[in-house]
């Protein structure tokens, strides 16, 4: 690992201070299951690093009707809390799946969201590919059984994070902070597709921190998440949904439905989300809103079936939010 | 109480044999005490480092130690792909050694390390075994990427098919796996003149002894090897000690200071082993009756960069007429090693998917169509009696048809399949046993536990024959000082050095009984040992305990020897395994509920440990089928996942329930069942997978894409 | 494991520095092994000078290329 300096500030503002805009020069850290791992694989090669656990909130705080959520905050703590879990059950039920134990008694929110990708070139040194300044993805003439089937490249990673994908569906907002002061993005432009930005994930600068995650007062919301595991223990999934459901009598009102790990960013199907407006929740309307979520899928070379899984993920999803039992 | 009517050999009434007894360093392991190679640390100890090809086929044009050579703590450098070399500059495989580094820290190895500037030529490489069977890969080796066996040919095929109702005609395939060792291949050295300790993590302490002398050109009796712990070899420490191990002792002996050298994960998975892939295109005839009637194989694997790559087939089953052709390909990748049950499951899985098609063209139950299969039952050829035994046990008769017909996407399906392995050792595999008038006694061989157990095995040997409970004695093994034994390999420990240890406590305890008899007025021989006592045989009230007949010894304590003798071991042992699944159909994910063993090992030493061996070679097989796959991008030939992230294992919620049925075989004496549980449950549980889904997935593993895409084109 | 289907090296045909598993394992060969497959081959060999699966020439390391022909090759 290259060395590095340790920065250890005790507040937004000099954390902040500590920041670089120079990309990978100074790096935030969090409970660090992301980025020692890169610097150990020498992915990522910081001069220093900058410790927001003891600068920025790790609690979560009523927020005007909804929660604010420190990044600080362990995922530990954010599964285990009973207000997110009462409001925003599938932010807890994504939380509770991420990692291991051990992983989410260090993982913090903001870490979780800004994790780098885990493709598996991206990950490897050999491979100097567009995320770390080279001239290709690797995967689409190589092996991409777990790589994007949406989003249409030209990086072709799945966006790691399990909590982004249930936050874009409750239309969280993120606060950032920079030395320009603050800014409030909605997670819905947070994380941008690798046409806009093919370095990094989202709009987040170098030199700036997400300090806090606010989430709307969700209002009569019915809310599904599924997420389709290789294995039970400790993976990443296949694919994952968070559907959310405002009903209208025995009709859908409006829908909201978001997958994971299907696409460089969390991906809103909203032609899945217009279907279902109207709709009766059944196993057949669920699978139609399904086809309609993958309908712009392009599958590369080896991983057209998660296509499929996909559409079991949001089918299920939304078969759970309307309180059906499903596999 | 011992009654044989040769004392030598096992007892007939044993106390402590075949009984559960806790592993004895058990709470050396989970408290941290137990030195592993990784742990031990010697005064001004300097870390190793090995630069390695990122290329799988590559000419080293250069090496510059210069800057390596200036960085902070660097002791020595060594080139080990000397570029100078027309006939050696070649690196074969990515993760091939090209130089070294020694330091007085890891992280300032590791730098250095880097620090090395190594210029490669790339070189066209062959990874894909496709290609080089098709000859469009480019020519690598040296008379061919490809090599064929002889092939091999019984019987008559044109009879076989001629007698045949009905034919198959199917590929099935199973893929290139790693050891995956949880402690990684690795070694500390320490010279004193031309005389070398290493302590390195390896199933052969003598083996790596003779290993180290040859290499380095020193004599053996200077060369002291010891290995207390070791965590997991599974047949990939079992050979020499690696270049990482020579290149440990060279820098060593060049600093002047002891070396540690342990591997990092990449560099376990690039460049320690692995189990060669094996793919079989079958045409296989059965008669109406249930009866296999022709076998036709072309098969073919890759063991890496000129290595072979052979496996059993057809396995077991008693096909009459048979032609089978192997191809070895070779490839820019790691040479295999042998990987626990050396080729078995490749055959295993090859035969055992191809059994139940064909008992679906005759409509037989699998278990009914392999007993008509088999050979002749016989101690050795156990199978059919453990299939019925098995079945009732699992609750077969409960099983349906290929394909679950019941609704929703949750299918459950049943599979079973068989297994052989030797498991049979012999001497020389001394012992020698102490015991001191203080009471204590030790048992001393220079073997090994690769996790296995063998401590206890010791400890539970030399208690029974001495009436004592297994923490009575001491077992001293590890430690080529402990004298000569066999590398741990192939199952064959157990039967190796169970006989020597029970002879030489059969004989300290003939001492004993001499010191201790005069005083009871008797003869030794109306002696006997039991219960912790030494008393008249049929009147344990006249005698005495342990620790007073110790007392007699005097100063200079009872010593005794024993080796290997025919009669208490023997070879072959036969498995059978039921697996039961759960598939979601719609998404391809598959979990393994049920895995039922039964297995024998002749006689049952140490049962909890035998009982151990079985649940990791279920858990391993496990791992096999639904898990592990070494993925080499096809353009590079470089690995994409060698970590422990993208290299999938089965975790603590992965794992189903396993029930284990231990057959005891005490007339046989001692077999051992290292290898024989992880056989065949890649087979029982990808058959359970066809069961459930009603089409075969015929290669592994049985990823979801696999299961998705042998739906859809089962549905076709 | 030493089995009717391990690989024969015999001194004065093959290089003393050719080594394989079944020469530091004392194992009992069952003749029933015959009955239950045919002969294949699987043994990982190596040349006890370097280690590794490879001579001091670079080339892999076997039985049917270790008899002789190679320079390296000691009897």
């Amino acid at each position: 690992m290259k060395a590095f300096a340790y920065v250890n500030p005790t507040n937004e503002k000099d954390a902040v201070a500590a920041l670089s805009p120079q990309l990978e020069h100074s790096m935030p850290i969090g409970g660090g299951q992301d980025l020692l791992a890169r610097m150990k694989d020498y992915v990522t090669q910081p001069d220093r690093i900058v410790n927001v656990k003891s600068a920025l909130e790790s609690t979560v705080t009523p927020f005007q009707g909804g929660l604010r959520i420190g990044a600080a905050m362990k995922m530990v703590d954010l599964s285990e809390h009973a207000e997110v879990a009462r409001m925003y059950p599938a932010i807890s039920a994504a939380a509770i799946e991420v990692g291991t134990p051990q992983i989410r008694n260090q993982a913090t929110v903001g870490g979780n969201l800004n994790q780098r990708p885990r493709c598996w070139y991206y990950r490897n040194e050999e491979f100097v590919c567009f995320k770390k300044g080279g001239n290709t993805c690797f995967s689409p003439a190589g092996e991409n059984q777990f790589h994007a089937i949406l989003g249409g490249g030209p990086s072709f990673i799945v966006h790691p994070s399990s909590l982004a994908v249930p936050m874009l569906a409750y239309g969280a907002t993120f606060r950032l902070s920079g030395p320009k002061g603050e800014r409030l993005v909605p997670a819905a432009d947070y994380f941008t597709l690798p046409t806009k930005n093919l370095r990094t994930e989202n709009v987040l600068a170098p030199d700036e921190l997400l300090t806090h995650v606010m989430l709307p007062a969700p209002g009569e919301l019915r809310s599904g998440h599924y997420e389709v595991r290789y294995k039970t223990s400790h993976d990443w999934p296949i694919a994952f949904a968070t559907v959310l459901l405002s009903m209208q009598g025995g009709k859908v009102r409006t829908a909201r439905v978001v997958m994971g790990a299907v696409a460089p960013v969390p991906w809103r199907a909203r032609a899945a989300e217009q279907f279902l407006a109207g709709k009766t929740i059944t196993e057949a309307t669920a699978a139609a809103a399904a086809d309609a979520a993958l309908r712009d899928a392009h599958p590369l070379s080896q991983n057209a079936y998660k296509i499929e899984v996909a559409k079991v993920a949001v089918k299920r999803a939304i078969l759970r939010a309307a309180g059906m039992q499903t596999a | 109480m011992a009654e044989t009517i040769d004392p030598l050999n096992w007892p007939a009434t044993p106390s402590v044999l075949g009984t559960r007894v806790k592993r004895m360093d058990g709470p050396e392991k989970v408290t941290g005490r137990a030195k592993y190679t990784f742990d031990i640390s010697r005064p001004r100890m300097l870390y190793g480092r090995i630069v390695r090809s990122p290329y799988p086929h590559a000419r080293v044009v250069s090496v510059d130690l210069t800057a390596a050579s200036r960085m902070p703590g660097v002791k020595t450098t060594l080139v080990w792909r000397d570029p100078a070399n027309t006939q050696n500059n070649l690196v074969m495989f990515q993760g091939d050694e090209v130089a070294a580094v020694a330091a007085d820290t890891e992280e300032h190895a590791i730098d250095a390390a880097r620090a090395i500037k190594v210029e490669y030529q790339v070189l066209p490489h062959v990874t894909l075994v496709d290609r080089a069977l098709a000859g469009t890969a480019p020519a690598v080796f040296t008379g061919g990427n490809v090599r064929a066996a002889q092939p091999q040919s019984t019987g008559d095929l044109t009879k076989g098919f001629g007698a045949a109702a009905h034919t198959i005609e199917e590929t099935y395939e199973t893929q290139v796996i790693t050891h995956t060792c949880m402690e990684t291949h690795g070694t500390v050295c320490e010279w004193e003149g031309e005389r070398l300790t290493a302590w390195i993590s390896t199933q052969g302490i003598n083996g790596a002894r003779e290993n180290f002398a040859s290499a380095l050109g020193i004599p053996q009796a200077n060369v002291r090897v010891i290995c207390q712990y070791m965590g997991g070899g599974f047949g990939s420490k079992a050979l020499s000690v690696g270049a990482e191990g020579l290149i440990c002792a060279r820098l060593a002996k060049a600093a002047n200071a002891p070396v540690k050298l342990m591997l990092d994960r990449k560099e376990e998975h690039l460049a320690t082993g692995n189990r060669p892939s094996a793919t079989a295109r079958i045409k296989a005839g059965v008669s109406a009756e249930g009866i296999i009637t022709a076998f036709d194989g072309d098969t073919w694997g890759t063991g890496g960069a000129g290595a072979t790559a052979g496996f059993p087939l057809p396995y077991i089953y008693q096909i009459a007429n048979r032609r089978r052709a192997h191809k070895d390909v070779f490839t820019n990748t790691a040479q295999q090693r042998p990987m626990r049950a050396p080729g078995h499951p490749q055959g295993s899985f090859n035969t055992e998917i191809m059994m139940d098609e064909l008992a679906d063209k005759v409509k037989m139950d699998p278990v009914e169509f392999r007993i008509k299969n088999l050979p002749p039952e016989a101690p050795n050829a156990m199978w059919r009696s453990y299939l019925r035994e098995g079945a009732a046990e699992f609750g077969w008769d409960k099983r349906h048809p290929t394909g679950d017909k019941t609704p929703g996407p949750i299918k459950t399906g049943m599979g079973v399949s068989i297994h052989t392995w030797g498991g049979g050792g012999r001497g020389p595999a001394p012992a020698h046993c102490e015991i001191a008038s203080d009471g204590g006694v030790v048992m001393r061989a220079g073997t090994q536990d690769i996790g296995t157990g063998t401590r206890t095995l010791v400890a539970v040997i030399t208690a029974d024959a001495l009436g004592l409970q297994p923490t009575q004695v001491r077992p001293e093994i590890g430690d080529t000082l402990y004298g000569v034994s066999p590398a741990s390999g192939g199952s064959t420990t157990a039967a190796s050095i169970s006989p020597g240890i029970r002879v030489a406590a059969v004989k300290a305890l003939d001492a004993l009984k001499e010191k201790v008899a005069p005083s009871l007025g008797v003869e030794p021989a109306a002696l006997v040992a039991s219960g912790g006592r030494i008393h008249v045989k049929d009147d344990p009230s006249k005698g005495m305990s342990w620790a007073d007949a110790c007392k007699r010894i005097g100063p200079q304590s009872i010593t005794s020897d024993g080796d290997w003798r025919p009669g208490m071991s023997s070879t072959t042992t036969s498995g059978v395994q039921f697996a039961e699944v759960k598939v979601d159909i719609e998404t391809g994910i598959v979990k393994v509920t049920r895995v039922l063993v039964v297995q024998d090992c002749g006689l049952v030493v140490s049962r909890l440990t035998a009982e151990s061996q079985c649940y990791g070679g279920v858990i391993g097989s496990l791992n096999f089928a639904l898990f592990e796959d070494r993925i080499l991008d096809r353009n590079s030939g470089q690995m994409v996942n060698p970590n422990m992230e993208w290299y999938l294992l089965a975790g603590m919620s992965d794992i189903p329930r396993i029930d284990v049925r231990l057959k005891n075989q005490p007339e046989r004496g001692v077999i051992g069942l290292g290898e024989p549980p992880t056989v065949s449950t890649a087979a029982a549980i990808t058959l359970a997978v066809r069961n459930a889904i009603g089409v075969s997935v015929r290669s592994l593993p049985l990823t979801p894409a696999r299961i998705l895409g042998a739906l859809r084109q089962g549905i076709a | 494991m030493l089995s009717l289907t391990s690989p024969k090296i015999h001194v004065g045909v093959h290089c003393l520095k050719l080594r394989t598993k079944s020469m530091y394992i004392h194992a009992v060969v069952d003749p029933d092994e015959a009955t239950f497959y045919d002969a294949y081959d699987n043994s990982a060999f190596w040349c006890v000078s370097t280690q590794t699966g490879f001579g001091p020439d670079g080339q892999p390391v076997r039985p049917d290329l270790c008899h002789g022909e190679r320079g390296c090759c000691r009897f």
